[in-house]
């Protein structure tokens, strides 16, 4: 589903990934985790071309992104964000439209939905994270897990094969936090892919798959949660997993 | 609207009446004696308009820092005979009068034609040139005469017997600061015809490709000195300095000098010319239907200008932000050019500027221009809310897979346009206002009006409320439904009590 070769990325002079290659199979739920300024939101951020990147190639759910994508890739780009969806730490809902009509507007104005069959869906997808009857409420007239969870429907809604979450709970209060977790723990039971960067360890030791630890640009472990987690090999990844576990 | 908005409304109607008390107040006028006080100094003060130009009055083209003109050799021998010097002090033509009222200089002289309307306000001297009315058209035109010329567009300058001649002759007249602008208008085909008097036309209008001057004069007068209603001595004064300059043929030398003798001089002349019915009298229900008139002018331009201005700005916002170099150079030059330089001059470069190569129309060149200078600034405007709107929003768009003008139609702009409202109510207010400038161009909308009738009327205060008001009228209402609006698009934007 997800393809990643020798990926690179610079600042001027600052390397931020380093020839990262990893592979991401359908269905699977990659937590992606490490110390701050690793690389892990850039490299997320990369694989629905949010960012560009200076070298390798990343092929996501069929699509092929390679550096300097312009104007002439921007069918292909459509094509690809259509595919993968996203989920930000500061949640982004559009504060002019109603929950249901931040749902609906992408189906309508990217894939030319009916706006009748886009409502019924947006409907269908408020229910399933737990808000069918908010769809007439504003973003600012709701708590920031039920906006989370309103952007997971929003990404939802354009049926996409890939999900990207960067740091979804990480604007939130702990209760909050629960309400979003259990939306995706459903969301990985049925079957999408996820790439999740987080610090909930909780999640990523129940419900992901696959852990990444990401430190300065590279993937330095990469594995089931039981040998990431409960058996780091590097250094880094056991000074990182100690220090969050005092927290 | 709310008690405390009407409040608001009756404070302001209030502070303008004050203000316009105390103006209309003024210095008032020195209390008799201008002769001995003339006497006394050893200077006589006349107030003239450098615009009036060649030949009456302008700036030495020599460049010495000094006026020349045969009005000026006129008032150096009258000075002379009086034993007193001279010196010019510049006023505004169309104000002449009102200021000599008011006391800011001592006489008024500057092609002032004596009529029965100036000669039931100010003492008239004896007259010291006689001038003729000429009527152009374009050449071939098929009118030959005012007559000929009903319902069509003629100019004139502002307060002119000849603008009164107009007034009364049914045509549309069309008001100009400047000798040259009329002919121009005229070449350019704006204007059917032109009357003003034949020194003028004999230099501005008569020598230009295109013109054609009738020969028959429409009317003629003469031109007097004015001076106030209490200083009749100083009138004896200067009508014996100028019976002795004519007696003793310096007035004739003087004319000739400046090729101005002409048969007329030597014919019998009515002194005083008879006014004209045209010439408002009182603040009546006919002048209340002109305000409107003009109110409806001015309102129309804002809104015309102000479509104009609303898409081109908001294209020059987005080009400045998100275009290339090359759009956001011609964006950000766009907006120097147009906000870095008067309003006034771009109005004149349209309107006169471009005349040759294409002839716009007043309405059409006043829209255009206040259209494209607010531009300028409403692109400012709307780049500053494009701004202010997080990232995330373009991001969030973005990995939807929405294109960019998507992003921009559906989720830039709605944000855009709550946080870019306050100030586009505030350009508009301004715009309103500025419109009136837009009267250099010979478009009577309010503030023109206003000055015509305090003209006429021989006070601001009442034509100057009448226009405060229907401002207002205009202002407020669309005040009013910008802050509904507003309150309408900001339900979470509520500010937090300090």
């Amino acid at each position: 589903m997800i393809s990643v070769r020798s990926l690179s990325k610079r600042h001027g002079e600052r390397e931020i990934l380093r020839g990262v290659s990893a592979e991401v199979a359908r269905g699977e739920t990659v937590a992606v985790v490490g110390p701050s300024g690793g690389g892990k939101s850039t490299l997320l951020r990369c694989l629905n071309y949010l960012e560009p990147f200076d070298g390798g190639e990343v092929e996501v759910a069929g699509v092929t992104l390679r550096p300097g994508m312009g104007a002439a890739d921007r069918e292909k780009l459509r094509l690809l964000r259509c595919k993968v969806g996203m989920v930000f730490q500061q949640f982004n809902l559009f504060p002019h439209l109603t929950a249901l009509d931040n749902i609906t507007l992408a189906p309508r104005v990217v894939r030319g939905e009916a706006p009748d069959a886009a409502a019924a869906r947006a409907g269908e997808l408020l229910a399933r994270v737990g808000l069918g009857d908010r769809g007439g409420a504003y973003p600012h007239e709701l708590s920031g897990g039920q906006q989370q969870r309103v952007a997971i429907a929003r990404a939802l809604a354009q049926r996409p094969d890939v999900l990207l979450f960067d740091e979804p709970t990480s604007a939130l209060d702990p209760e909050m936090r629960d309400e979003v977790l259990g939306v995706m723990k459903d969301l990985a039971g049925s079957g999408m892919t996820m790439l999740v960067v987080t610090h909930e360890m909780q999640f990523a030791h129940d419900v992901a798959t696959r852990v990444w630890v990401i430190d300065r640009g590279t993937i330095v472990e990469d594995g089931t949660p039981a040998q990431v987690v409960d058996a780091p090999t590097s250094a880094v990844a056991r000074e990182f997993f100690a220090r969050v576990r005092r927290r | 609207m709310t008690g405390r908005a009407r409040a608001a409304l009756v404070v302001a109607a209030a502070a303008t009446v004050a203000a316009l008390a105390a103006l209309s107040c003024g210095p008032s006028a020195p209390a008799g004696g201008t002769w001995a006080r003339i006497q006394a100094r050893g200077v006589i003060t006349y107030g003239a308009d450098v615009q009036g130009g060649e030949p009456y009055l302008m700036e030495d083209p020599g460049g010495a820092d000094r006026v020349v003109g045969f009005e000026v050799d006129i008032m150096d021998a009258i000075a002379r005979r009086l034993g007193v010097r001279a010196q010019f002090v510049q006023y505004n033509w169309s104000n002449l009068v009102p200021s000599l009222e008011r006391g800011d200089f001592d006489i008024a002289m500057n092609g002032l034609e004596a009529t029965t309307e100036r000669q039931a306000r100010i003492l008239l001297s004896r007259p010291y040139y006689i001038y003729a009315e000429t009527l152009a058209v374009r050449t071939g035109s098929a009118y030959r005469s005012l007559a000929d010329l009903k319902g069509r567009r003629v100019g004139t300058l502002n307060q002119t017997y000849a603008h009164d001649l107009l007034r009364d002759a049914g045509v549309e007249v069309v008001l100009y600061e400047g000798n040259e602008e009329p002919y121009l208008d005229l070449v350019h085909g704006r204007l059917d015809g032109v009357l003003l008097d034949n020194i003028i036309a004999d230099r501005y209008g008569c020598p230009r490709d295109g013109v054609e001057c009738l020969p028959d004069d429409v009317a003629r007068g003469t031109y007097v000195i004015g001076l106030r209603k209490q200083d009749p001595e100083l009138k004896a004064a200067i009508d014996a300095a100028l019976e002795a300059m004519i007696a003793d043929g310096e007035l004739e030398r003087i004319l000739r000098t400046w090729k101005l003798w002409d048969h007329r001089q030597g014919e019998p002349v009515e002194a005083v010319a008879a006014n004209t019915a045209g010439r408002a009298r009182s603040f009546d229900a006919a002048q209340w239907r002109l305000f409107a008139q003009a109110a409806v002018v001015t309102l129309g331009l804002s809104l015309g200008a102000f479509l104009v201005a609303v898409p081109l700005g908001v294209l020059l916002a987005v080009g400045r932000i998100y275009g290339g170099p090359i759009a956001r150079t011609i964006a950000r030059v766009y907006i120097e050019v147009f906000r870095g330089t008067p309003v006034l001059l771009q109005l004149y470069v349209l309107y006169y500027g471009l005349a040759p190569y294409y002839s716009l129309g007043p309405v059409q060149a006043a829209i255009l221009g206040l259209g494209l200078n607010y531009a300028a600034y409403e692109a400012e405007v709307y780049r500053g809310a494009l701004l202010a709107i997080p990232r995330g929003q373009t991001e969030a768009a973005k990995a939807l897979g929405m294109s960019p003008w998507q992003t921009l139609r559906h989720v830039l702009f709605p944000q855009a346009f709550r946080i870019a409202l306050p100030p586009m109510t505030n350009d508009f207010v301004a715009l309103l206002k500025d419109s009136s400038l837009v009267s250099a161009i010979t478009v009577i909308e309010l503030t023109k009006r206003m000055t015509i009738a305090a003209v006429d009327l021989r006070g601001w205060l009442v034509p100057g409320l009448a226009c405060a008001l229907f401002y207002l009228a205009l202002s407020f209402p669309l005040s009013e439904l910008a802050r509904r609006l507003e309150r309408r698009l900001s339900r979470d934007q509520r500010p937090v009590a300090l």
